[in-house]
């Protein structure tokens, strides 16, 4: 302060401005608020040496510096500055046959040649060729000869370029032919480059038939530079061979006629070409991303805590989700900030390298990058949040770094998943957070992406996004966190004295966001375990799943957390009329849901994914090829039991603030159950969605009035039972006049709809009745 | 004017309330300038700026519970320092994040400025500035840019704020290095922008924890400047400090806060008439003592009986 000021004349001021600023306290827009709050932190990274070195300097050197090596990896295969391949000639070789090859700069350009080589090459019939290493001779199948020389293509795929496009091998020949078995020795003595040496024609003196001789070229094992050369010496060899024959046929009077004409030719690639290095890119990109976030998250929550100046922000009247949507805006923009950088450092090096055509389908358009530029800013955001939602947790700086290196860690290995050529990216794995990213952007740079898939993809990881950034707001300047109480993480490693009456959201969403990953995961890997043929075993898996995922480790984190499981999952007592209206509802509910099922199938008819036939027949194969009793287990009971202890108990638990506030948590955790019902076998049945919301909705509001999870349980087991068993309760369906038409998906008989909403409502009454008081 | 019953009506009728009395706090104020001693009988009729009554905090740990706030009640007035007195771990700060709303106790109820500190906490917060030694700064921030932020935060509008930066920057003389970024500032000048920043949204309460803690001899007499500045203003000051000494010159009235329990309270002279001594240093000494005593064992932790439920989240 101002020891010296004139006091009274700053009292005055301070009077005047108080009236200016009572006056000026009007609310702003919340959205104003936050982007003003955003303004700071941005300020605040940007300023930072350390992000900036993130942000702008590695992008700059990492590109650059990968294409110059890669670039130089290849030039080095194709230099056409490179020094000519040395060929050393078995002695026993014609030397005008080894003058024309060595000359021969493209085979068949001069067809005045073929008359020299037709005095030289006489019984020249067979040519192959070996390595060194493996001295056994392959000789090449009449396949290989009739699509040109596989080996060659394999080096010509790696550049897409063929054969043509490649600088030709020049070749020397070596001062003077050697002896046949020394061939060998100078190519491992790295001598010579190739080697040639025949067998020469001989003819069997009792039968009189003749042996042809055999051409062996060899080239030294390992060796990228003597192999080409070899292969191109092979070309000759057989193009010789070829124009030889052809004169001889001539000269016979045969005519040349029946010589088949081999030409090559190079198409462009259909098929995706699984080539790692465009794998490589998506990932690069995403670990670039990945590092571009972590410093500002680290530096806008725990460096508050560090500087001392989290509790005065908290004392101020802004709210904790406000404060750290202004966080999450500038980390996300600094993310985006360098997934531009990094995506333009990349497509520049590209083009000066020339890559572009040879990693990318179609050359590096603007609109691929547009759309990988959106899958990265979709990406950014996701790990932004999650980024936020852990650095929240640590106390300080060290903290916070000790944390993430599980994550980058945990990250990098469905990144490395995606490098896997035999994977691709179906609904399944379209859900996963970052495997979809990475797998997306690798198919969209090989221009295969299905457009489902990229919105899939999307839709997905903003989801998680809004998951993990409600963790993070529930977790970022929790007054336990601030004053070293017990919550958050440390409520998993401390545990209370008290028990717990709800699942606390951090906790319960951080097992949602594990869950959904997991779940899709272990079920695509369950044909690894049973065959696909065997449905029975496939499904009891799947039970075993269930039953893991939804009900045992739930059960298990609310012990572990010393959260009551009474209160948790609601294993109330409950009203015997809620228990039997359950009941009705179950038994009637279905016919409801069936019709809804057939109603909204007509709206989606024109998509695509609905015309599943795959789904169809697996259905079909169910009910013929799996005993009642494993399907009614697996498909009815386990479901019901499972899914109502998860989604009406857990996560009713979770998002709940208080036992009056439920219209929120039921529509979150219907919208789920609703979702996790519509992937069926890696594949979207959007058309499910409809049904299973209205049957989700039932649930909880059974849930709700009877205060108990148990009714629930019985509707849900009636209803999926009821709808399973169908087929075996045909008889008794027809008895009362009703024939079901399964097969063809047609509508139900009005009255039976009209009956079995009476009843349904009069379930729906009961329930009401037995409500909890 | 603490109700229960949190209305649109009874907000606004609240907001009236705060305005009016701090024009009344300036009335008082100018009235200090001319008649000193008036102000003494005028200032018995105001309402407390701070009341709590009551309050408990009760942290649940795996061995127990602790009860960090034991039956705390204490109110202070507007242009009034109250010292909140006691050993570290007294649970001072604890009585702070209650009193500010960051905490909710487990019972008991505390107000600002007629606001529920339980219920209205953004008021509360509104209504308050709190000064802590801990509190660091944004080190790639300008003081300015700073300023600005907290006026962001507290909600001031731009051209009020603006008038706040120049007039505390007048008041706090940081015009030398008002653009520089805060990683260069010596202590002193650190120290200075802490407490302009505290005061931009011109609260009428202002909350201390602990603010020498770690300062040399000028800047703690910074902070008694400080403090009696604020009293001249007609805050309402709650002064939270281990140093006896020091908090014997500032304060009107003290209270001796000891196992979160307020053993002692009253102006100086009343609390030499309750002890017979005359430094607040022996009569803490003494309580010390007479505790030790008599309950050993209430830093233990006790098994809770009458406590309904955990404790929530602060806002």
């Amino acid at each position: 302060m101002n020891p010296t000021g004139d006091h009274h004349s700053d009292e005055l001021n301070l009077r005047q401005s108080k009236s200016a600023t009572q006056g000026a306290l009007k609310p702003r827009s919340s959205i104003l608020r936050v982007l003003r709050l955003a303004r700071k932190e941005l300020r605040e990274s940007l300023r930072d040496r350390r992000t900036l070195v993130t942000l702008i300097v590695m992008p700059l050197i990492v590109y650059p510096l990968l294409g110059s090596v890669v670039q130089r990896f290849a030039i080095n295969r194709i230099n056409p500055n490179s020094p000519p391949a040395i060929v050393v000639f078995d002695g026993s070789i014609p030397d005008e046959l080894a003058t024309a090859i060595l000359e021969e700069a493209e085979p068949n350009s001069d067809p005045n040649r073929d008359d020299r080589a037709e005095k030289s090459v006489d019984g020249a019939d067979s040519a192959t060729r070996r390595d060194s290493v493996h001295p056994s001779p392959s000789p090449q199948d009449v396949a290989t000869l009739l699509t040109g020389s596989s080996t060659a293509d394999a080096i010509g795929s790696l550049t897409n370029r063929g054969d043509s496009d490649g600088p030709p091998v020049r070749f020397q020949r070596y001062e003077h032919p050697v002896k046949a078995q020394y061939v060998e020795e100078f190519l491992k003595a790295e001598d010579a480059d190739v080697g040639i040496r025949q067998t020469p024609a001989a003819q069997d003196t009792t039968t009189g038939v003749v042996q042809p001789a055999d051409f062996q070229v060899l080239s030294r094992s390992g060796d990228e530079f003597s192999l080409r050369a070899a292969v191109e010496v092979e070309e000759r060899l057989l193009a010789f061979r070829d124009r030889h024959v052809r004169i001889r046929l001539n000269q016979t009077g045969l005519g040349s006629g029946i010589m088949p004409t081999i030409s090559r030719q190079s198409v462009a690639n259909n098929a995706p070409k699984s080539s790692p290095l465009g794998a490589f890119l998506p990932l690069m990109l995403v670990l670039m991303t990945m590092t571009g976030a972590v410093y500002p998250a680290i530096d806008l929550t725990a460096g508050e805590r560090e500087r001392g100046t989290l509790e005065i922000l908290m004392a101020a009247p802004v709210s904790r989700a406000h404060l750290l949507t202004g966080k999450f805006i500038a980390v996300l923009t600094v993310a985006v900030l360098t997934a531009v950088i990094n995506l333009v450092a990349m497509v520049l090096t590209l083009y000066a390298t020339g890559f572009d055509r040879v990693l990318l389908a179609d050359g590096a358009t603007f609109q691929m990058f547009l759309q990988i530029l959106a899958l990265l800013v979709v990406f950014a955001s996701f790990f932004s949040a999650v980024l936020l939602s852990i650095t929240s947790f640590a106390r300080s700086f060290r903290e916070a770094q000790a944390w993430l290196i599980p994550l980058m860690l945990v990250s990098l290995a469905p990144g490395i998943l995606s490098l896997m050529p035999g994977v691709h990216l179906t609904v399944g794995l379209a859900l996963v957070p970052l495997v979809n990213i990475v797998l997306l952007g690798r198919e969209l740079l090989q221009g295969t992406a299905a457009t489902h898939l990229y919105f899939v993809a999307l839709l997905s990881t903003l989801v998680y996004t809004m998951l993990a950034l409600r963790v993070a707001a529930s977790v970022f300047g929790h007054d336990a966190v601030l004053f070293g109480s017990s919550a958050g993480v440390s409520a998993l490693t401390k545990r209370p004295g008290k028990i717990r009456l709800r699942i606390p959201v951090e906790i319960g969403i951080g097992w949602l966001m594990l869950l959904i990953p997991l779940f899709l995961i272990l079920s695509a890997l369950r044909s690894r375990i049973v065959p696909l043929d065997n449905l029975s075993g496939q499904l009891l898996l799947s039970g075993l799943l269930t039953i893991l995922l939804f009900a045992v480790l739930p059960l298990a984190i609310a012990k572990w957390i010393r959260a009551s499981a009474v209160e948790v999952f609601a294993l109330h007592k409950f009203h015997i009329a809620s228990l039997i209206g359950a009941a009705l509802l179950g038994c009637t509910m279905w016919t409801i849901a069936y019709q809804v099922l057939i109603f909204s199938k007509a709206p989606l008819q024109w998509m695509e994914i609905l015309n599943n036939t795959k789904l169809k027949e697996l259905a079909e194969r169910l009910t013929s090829e799996t005993p009642f009793l494993i399907r009614i287990a697996t498909l009815a009971l386990v479901p019901a039991v499972c899914e109502e202890l998860f989604f009406r108990g857990f996560l009713i638990s979770t998002l709940q603030k208080n036992e009056k506030q439920w219209v929120r948590p039921f529509l979150i955790s219907t919208l789920l159950f609703a979702a996790f019902h519509v992937i069926v076998d890696q594949s979207l049945t959007l058309e499910r969605f409809p049904a299973t919301f209205l049957l989700g909705l039932v649930l909880c509001g059974i849930r709700f009035s009877s205060g108990s999870i148990f009714p629930g349980i019985v509707m849900h087991a009636l209803s999926n039972g009821l709808l399973l068993s169908l087929k075996e309760l045909d008889p008794v369906l027809q008895f009362i006049g009703l024939n079901l038409n399964v097969e063809n998906e047609s509508s139900l008989p009005t009255w039976f709809l009209t009956i079995s909403v009476l009843v349904s409502c009069t379930g729906a009454g009961l329930v009401w009745l037995g409500r909890k008081r | 004017m603490t109700s229960t019953t949190p209305s649109s009506l009874n907000l606004r009728r609240k907001q009236i309330i705060l305005r009016r009395q701090s024009a009344y706090c300036y009335e008082a104020l100018t009235a200090s300038v001319t008649a000193g001693s008036k102000i003494q009988s005028r200032k018995r009729t105001m309402p407390d700026l701070i009341e709590a009554i009551n309050l408990y905090k009760i942290f649940a740990t795996p061995v127990g519970d602790v009860h960090a706030v034991n039956g705390l009640s204490l109110n202070v007035k507007s242009g009034e320092v109250f010292g909140l007195l006691g050993a570290n771990g007294a649970g001072k700060t604890t009585t702070l994040r209650m009193i500010l709303g960051l905490m909710k106790p487990t019972t008991g109820k505390a107000s600002v400025a007629g606001f529920d500190a339980a219920t209205q906490p953004e008021q509360v917060k509104r209504s308050v500035a709190l000064v802590s030694a801990s509190a660091g700064l944004y080190q790639w921030l300008s003081p300015r840019e700073l300023m600005h932020y907290f006026a962001d935060l507290y909600d001031v509008a731009d051209h009020a704020a603006q008038q706040r930066v120049e007039l505390l920057t007048k008041l706090f003389d940081l015009r030398e290095f008002i653009d520089r970024p805060c990683s260069g500032l010596s202590t002193g000048q650190q120290q200075r922008v802490n407490l302009a920043r505290s005061l931009m949204h011109d609260p009428p309460v202002v909350l201390m924890d602990e603010p020498t803690r770690g300062l040399d001899i000028v800047g703690s007499k910074r902070i008694f400047d400080f403090t009696a500045r604020l009293k001249e203003m007609g805050k309402a000051v709650i002064f939270c400090t281990h140093r006896l000494e020091e908090a014997q010159r500032l304060c009107d009235r003290f209270g001796l806060m000891f196992r979160g329990r307020l053993q002692l309270q009253g102006t100086l002279t009343e609390l030499r008439e309750k002890s017979g001594r005359d430094s607040i240093t022996d009569i803490f000494l003494d309580l010390m003592q007479e505790n030790d005593s008599t309950t050993e064992e209430s830093m233990q932790p006790q098994p809770v009986v009458t406590v309904p439920k955990r404790e929530g989240r602060s806002a």
